[in-house]
């Protein structure tokens, strides 16, 4: 078996553009918001991110066949809080510093619709070697449009791109785009440039 | 504990603090539920029956059992348990009583088990100290501010159908763009009560 | 019913194996995470102190960043400030625990305050305190008081901690004998906003309360009250025109300088009276200075 079959990778490569979490499920929002106005507080989440969610539909669809239908959410989140609280556990014991750096998204990261959507819309019904294909297609496509919103985030709201200066001394600062509000602002309009170019955001929820 | 009295924390987590629009929790469904002014009603309404019961049900998990048994580390467990728990019953009973907004809802009814909204305040009152009123005031007010911004989303929606906004802008992206701007004016009520 | 009574049991089963994960990895993890926290408590108050060994000192000297910045106006001394809080962290950073234990056991002596126990009191040597098993040092109900003797005026350090936006921001406030001006000031922990609130960690917000000597207590009173508050001046920190127990809060971040405004003042309130119930103790009036116990005196009423 080669390491990636066609099918695998058709899942892997449509979770990142066609399928994207945020454009076309619209979902992982709330830690969109907080954590974009620095890019590299952004990479630090969504490498977090990305380990959850391929953790999380690893662990789901094995046990997908146990799983009743009903209780399939519960579940769900019990498997990945429990995984994602381990992980920072460790964390904390033996990469301190790394833990301080993701002490405020590992919330963030349980809760995020994705890790839920992608587990219950793919994972309960494939299994495990698909799923983390899955998994880690969504979680780059997610972190793909963040990084895309927190570039222009950080530059306009610190004047600085990864903590280097890019703009003058002169630069007076957007704050807007450093509050919450300013996430919202730039994703309406990546959502408008997306939207021109064809694609339908949102489009068929399911 | 905190001294604060619990009308003020009540009044504050609908206005002031309010847990959608200042501390920006439980956005998923708000964006997409508030396309219809009826199914924002119904889920609004079911997300104040929620965090008004999980609220005081975790405060009392919490100080009564796991604090004396020092297992703190199980709370979030719990909550996320005890949550889920009560979206079932009210699963059960919209099943029941109400089919059609129960099909209207979708997903986004067991998604209230993930909402941030519901989890964030059941931390939030351990990390500022409520006491048990205190906490039944912050959870019904913190499920009626939720309800509030969503309907009120849901209307400004309506209202958009007879605005002119560009083609690709429409859906999502200007109820983006809306959303910044509740936000924007909700942060200007910030730090006028304080309540924590 | 049947499928009722299967669905319960899986979930009680599935709820009882992740507590027992969960208990698992918290029981194996308790010691070294304990371990961590102590030793980033213990930079964090050496950082407040600015306690510095001949090493510390000489990569100050030797830093780059620090040796090319100008002292001549205000702004510049201000900007200097800055960046020196942020390298000293550095610094202290780069040495090893064993050297940070040793600096710390050299230099500070640690008051504790047992509020369970009938206020308790017990004095250590910063040798003891560093040895005691991490279990011991219990921050969450005792109350711990970290003291540098300098010949120019001893110096005391207070836990300052409370709810922030997100969850519990913790940190060291460091006041001259007498407990009226800032020397130094330090957050260790917090979940605050990343590029927000999370800015109370940056060099310029701490460098407000050190650099103009800010008080804790209202002018020509004894009253405990720092204000934060919205910033007046051309610069994030341009805080020296302001009322002398007054410092800017973060552009954006309301609700954590609002939180530092309330919690601040509660807990040095609290400290004081806990202080104040205890001033009869014999280890406390060995480790307090004549100015401070002086002070202290009202608070006992």
């Amino acid at each position: 078996m080669q390491i990636l079959s066609a099918e695998n990778a058709k899942v892997f490569s449509e979770n990142i553009w066609k399928e994207n979490p945020i454009f076309r499920q619209i979902l992982g929002i709330c830690s969109c918001l907080a954590v974009t106005n620095l890019v590299f507080n952004t990479m630090i989440m969504c490498a977090g991110l990305i380990f959850a969610t391929v953790m999380s539909n690893l662990l789901v669809s094995a046990l997908r066949n146990y799983i009743a239908g009903r209780i399939r959410m519960i579940a769900q989140v019990v498997l990945i809080a429990v995984s994602v609280t381990v992980v920072d556990l460790l964390l904390k014991a033996f990469l301190y510093d790394v833990s301080k750096q993701l002490g405020a998204y590992v919330g963030l990261i349980i809760t995020n619709c994705i890790v839920m959507g992608r587990a219950e819309v793919f994972a309960m019904k494939n299994s495990p070697w698909p799923s983390f294909w899955d998994g880690l297609g969504a979680g780059i496509g997610y972190s793909i449009v963040l990084l895309i919103i927190a570039i222009p985030r950080e530059i306009l709201g610190f004047g600085t791109l990864m903590g280097y200066p890019i703009m003058s001394q002169d630069w007076i600062s957007w704050n807007i785009m450093i509050m919450p509000p300013g996430a919202f602002f730039m994703l309406g309009i990546l959502i408008w440039i997306v939207n021109s170019t064809g694609k339908k955001v949102g489009h068929d929820e399911k | 504990m905190s001294e604060i009295h619990p009308l003020i924390i009540f009044i504050a987590a609908i206005f002031t603090n309010n847990i959608l629009l200042a501390n920006f929790l439980g956005m998923c469904s708000f964006i997409a539920i508030s396309k219809t002014l009826k199914a924002s009603v119904g889920l609004g309404t079911a997300v104040v029956f929620v965090m008004a019961i999980t609220t005081p049900v975790s405060w009392i998990i919490y100080y009564e059992l796991l604090v004396p048994l020092e297992l703190e580390y199980l709370y979030f467990l719990i909550a996320i348990m005890v949550i889920a728990g009560i979206v079932q019953l009210v699963e059960i009973i919209l099943e029941r009583y109400s089919p059609a907004l129960y099909y209207t809802l979708g997903i986004f009814l067991p998604l209230i088990t993930v909402n941030c909204a519901i989890l964030g305040a059941c931390l939030f009152f351990v990390v500022r100290n409520y006491n048990f009123m205190q906490t039944v005031a912050y959870g019904i007010g913190s499920g009626i501010g939720w309800a509030i911004a969503i309907i009120g989303m849901a209307a400004i929606r309506r209202r958009l159908r007879f605005a002119h906004v560009p083609p690709a802008l429409e859906g999502i992206g200007i109820t983006m763009i809306i959303t910044g701007i509740m936000a924007l004016a909700f942060s200007g009520f910030a730090g006028v009560v304080s309540i924590q | 019913m049947r499928n009722y009574i299967n669905m319960i049991c899986f979930l009680l089963l599935l709820s009882i194996i992740s507590a027992i994960i969960l208990t698992a990895f918290n029981v194996q993890t308790k010691d070294l995470i304990d371990l961590n926290r102590q030793q980033e408590r213990i930079l964090h108050i050496l950082k407040a102190m600015r306690v510095m060994s001949p090493e510390v000192e000489q990569a100050l000297k030797q830093d780059r960043e620090l040796q090319n910045m100008a002292v001549s106006t205000e702004i510049e001394q201000f900007q200097h400030e800055a960046k020196l809080l942020e390298r000293l962290q550095h610094h202290l950073k780069q040495q090893t625990p064993e050297h940070l234990s040793k600096l710390f056991a050299d230099n500070i002596t640690v008051l504790e305050i047992n509020p369970r126990e009938n206020y308790a009191v017990v004095l250590y040597t910063g040798k003891e305190f560093v040895e005691l098993p991490s279990q011991a040092i219990d921050y969450m109900h005792n109350l711990y008081i970290f003291k540098m003797h300098r010949p120019d005026g001893d110096l005391y350090t207070f836990e300052i901690a409370g709810a922030g936006f997100w969850d519990k921001v913790s940190g060291y406030l460091t006041l001259r004998s007498g407990l009226r001006k800032i020397s130094g000031i330090t957050f260790f922990d917090h979940k605050e906003t990343p590029g927000l609130g999370q800015r109370i960690e940056e060099g310029w917000f701490q460098a407000q309360f050190t650099i103009w000597q800010k008080e804790v207590l209202k002018p020509n009173t004894n009253k405990i009250a720092l204000h934060v508050t919205r910033r007046n001046g051309l610069y994030d920190g341009d805080s020296q025109k302001k009322s002398i127990n007054e410092v800017d809060a973060i552009t954006g971040a309301s609700e954590t300088s609002r939180a530092l405004d309330k919690f601040i003042p509660e807990n040095l309130d609290r400290t004081f009276r806990i202080l104040g119930k205890v001033l009869g103790n014999e280890s406390v009036q060995k480790f307090l200075d004549p100015d401070t116990l002086e002070i202290l005196k009202q608070y006992s009423l």
